[in-house]
């Protein structure tokens, strides 16, 4: 275009289509880098069912998925077969399934607050299922059995702080500085009472509830899986939805309501369906920590900040990351270790490579 | 038509603290216009009252006809867009991305074929081929401003709106800044409303100046109009002559005692001791 004087537009057809190749091509990529995540997962979920403590060959495995997928009616007969689909599959699925939540959660908590640092846990929902968890533990609350109980408490203290955030929201502006104050508000009262608890509580019933807040997949079964699977499908799918939204809040409140975004809703929207989505994965396994902070920001490196691309990725990469700590988890001891302090152990050391490899000073 | 209609607008964040009292404005041409104000004036305000960042307190603001009130932000998204004063991305993205959340009030969830060569035509518009794929933060400050209004451009609004698009540029880029914004209003038949703070540039590229004083507007019409010796020593509080060049006003700021009853008695004794010294060192 010459501007000025003469005002007239001289478009150069090629510039633009030689920027929609590069841009299509550009997407290509990132679509292929999905796909590998997949295969990637693929892989390391074949061999995390040949790991354990009773060791069964990988081609086996492969073999017994196979065969057992085209015959689902076939009854197990051997034993491989036994401890492949009744008690290594619903582990499998487990970590694939929070994993995955865990880092879509996170990424659209740090994409809704324009924060780094945010993670499922930022609005306090962690603090809020371990109190429920260990009130189910000390005074044996019941719902059909004790563990039901400790899972239906968690889930509904865990949904508490969104609960608070939303009724601040009647009569506060929803910003991501209230949303965190509110959720490090109730975080601290629930560990009060959590800490009081456990003190006034015998030291058996301290214990399993000590064991409680450490992220397990332990308790992995078949019976548990669908409901933690449908909500978090569903939820994940819902804030797939939302992605063109999440990347206009990420250039600030007002830009985002002058391209139509209705901000506030959104927000509410995105808190409950995080809460939802992490609660009802800490209700099942504990506090599983670093996934869904470290998941999101291992995608950017390869899939750049689009939460378009960012939230399918980091659900790969979150599933991919929770396989590979189980699989450590698996291999070092005859009892795998509980998944939460294998998460911890290797989180910590990654994010501060991507903190140290990062170029830019925001995080 | 592209029309802003206010009518009686007031607006105030409490009762003691009124911005903007019985504002009257009807902006209904494709051109470049250009607000102008002191520090405090309500030059944000007034702009955020017309794509609902901001409700009056009273009064209406009609948009092609249609009071604000009525609209949802999505339709108004379809005939307002809004530069804000500067990208407050904390992850950033590609450019050509960037670019492409204009599209977010016209488009489904996935970007069309026809949203990308809209979006790469502003690009190439504000000449930025170059750094379609690059990272937006990668940018300096002048071509974050150009893909900024190639982003409002890429919503193909009736009404831009441009909260300080010169500020942290160069010379050189506020006047192609505001060269590109005259020329796009001409080009795309769309209104271009502006708050800009170099009356310099103001002369040289507007084609209506509105001046905010006192809580109102002062002044209303061309820059030759309304950019007079006496409205900017009034609005601004400093010395000033006004001449014209190349048939348009051009402002001479003069350096004065006016600005002293505007700092502090520290800098002033520091003030008055650089002036002792230099008329020393010169003697």
């Amino acid at each position: 275009m010459v501007i000025g004087k003469k005002k007239t537009i001289v478009t150069s057809d090629s510039d633009v289509s030689h920027m929609f190749t590069e841009y299509r091509a550009s997407r290509a990529k990132k679509a292929m880098a999905i796909i590998l995540m997949i295969v990637a997962l693929l892989i390391a979920s074949i061999y995390g069912l040949s790991v354990g403590s009773y060791p069964i060959d990988f081609v086996e495995v492969y073999n017994i998925v196979i065969d057992h997928l085209f015959h689902l009616d076939d009854p197990l007969t051997t034993t491989d077969e036994r401890v492949i689909w009744n008690t290594r599959m619903p582990r499998l699925l487990f970590a694939i399934v929070s994993g995955a939540g865990l880092a879509v959660a996170g990424a659209a908590m740090q994409s809704m607050m324009k924060n780094p640092l945010a993670d499922p846990y930022t609005t306090g929902i962690s603090s809020g299922a371990s109190f429920g968890a260990v009130v189910a533990i000390a005074f044996g609350i019941s719902i059909g059995s004790i563990s039901t109980g400790t899972t239906v408490l968690a889930f509904f203290f865990a949904l508490v702080p969104a609960a608070v955030i939303l009724l601040l929201s009647t009569f506060k502006k929803t910003s991501p500085s209230m949303m965190i104050l509110a959720g490090l508000s109730v975080m601290y009262i629930f560990n009060a009472m959590t800490q009081y608890m456990m003190l006034v509580v015998d030291s058996e019933t301290m214990e399993a509830a000590y064991q409680w807040t450490i992220g397990t997949l332990n308790k992995s079964s078949w019976s548990t899986l669908p409901i933690m699977a449908i909500v978090v499908i569903f939820g994940s799918l819902a804030i797939m939805n939302m992605s063109k939204y999440l990347n206009a809040m990420n250039s600030g409140d007002n830009y985002a309501k002058t391209v139509g975004v209705d901000v506030k809703r959104i927000r509410i929207i995105i808190l409950v369906l995080v809460s939802v989505i992490a609660a009802s994965i800490v209700s099942f396994t504990g506090i599983i920590g670093f996934i869904g902070l470290v998941s999101p920001h291992i995608t950017r490196i390869f899939l750049g900040s689009d939460n378009k691309l960012l939230i399918p990725g980091s659900l790969m990469v979150g599933a991919l990351v929770m396989v590979v700590c189980d699989i450590i988890a698996k291999s070092f001891t005859t009892t795998a270790l509980p998944i939460g302090i294998v998460t911890a152990f290797i989180g910590g050391p990654v994010f501060l490579t991507l903190i140290i490899r990062q170029k830019k000073e925001v995080w | 038509m592209s029309e802003i209609r206010i009518e009686n607008l007031c607006f105030s964040y409490d009762s003691s603290a009124t911005i903007l009292e019985d504002i009257n404005l009807v902006i209904d041409k494709p051109e470049l216009v250009c607000i102008l104000g002191a520090n405090g004036a309500g030059k944000s305000t007034l702009m955020h009252c017309m794509n609902k960042l901001s409700i009056p307190t009273s009064g209406d603001v009609y948009v092609e006809g249609k009071n604000l009130k009525e609209y949802h932000l999505r339709d108004l998204a379809k005939i307002i867009s809004f530069v804000p004063h500067q990208e407050e991305s904390t992850f950033s993205m590609s450019v050509l991305d960037t670019v492409l959340m204009g599209r977010i009030p016209h488009s489904g969830n996935m970007m069309t074929s026809d949203d990308i060569k809209i979006a790469a035509e502003n690009i190439k518009l504000l000449e930025m081929q170059n750094f379609a794929m690059r990272n937006f933060d990668e940018l300096s400050a002048g071509q974050h401003q150009k893909v900024m209004i190639a982003r409002s451009l890429t919503q193909e609004p009736k009404i831009m709106l441009l909260d300080e698009p010169t500020a942290n540029l160069d010379v050189k880029y506020q006047m192609l800044v505001m060269r590109m914004l005259r020329d796009v209003a001409r080009i795309k038949n769309i209104t271009v409303i502006t708050i800009c703070h170099d009356l310099n540039v103001t002369a040289m590229y507007a084609d209506r100046v509105i001046m905010l004083y006192n809580k109102g507007i002062y002044e209303d019409g061309t820059a030759a109009e309304v950019l007079t010796k006496e409205n900017i020593e009034l609005l601004y509080g400093v010395k000033c002559e006004v001449m014209e060049i190349q048939g348009r006003p051009h402002i001479a700021l003069l350096d004065g005692d006016e600005l002293d009853s505007h700092i502090g008695d520290n800098y002033q004794s520091i003030s008055r001791e650089a002036d002792v010294s230099q008329e020393s060192e010169s003697e």
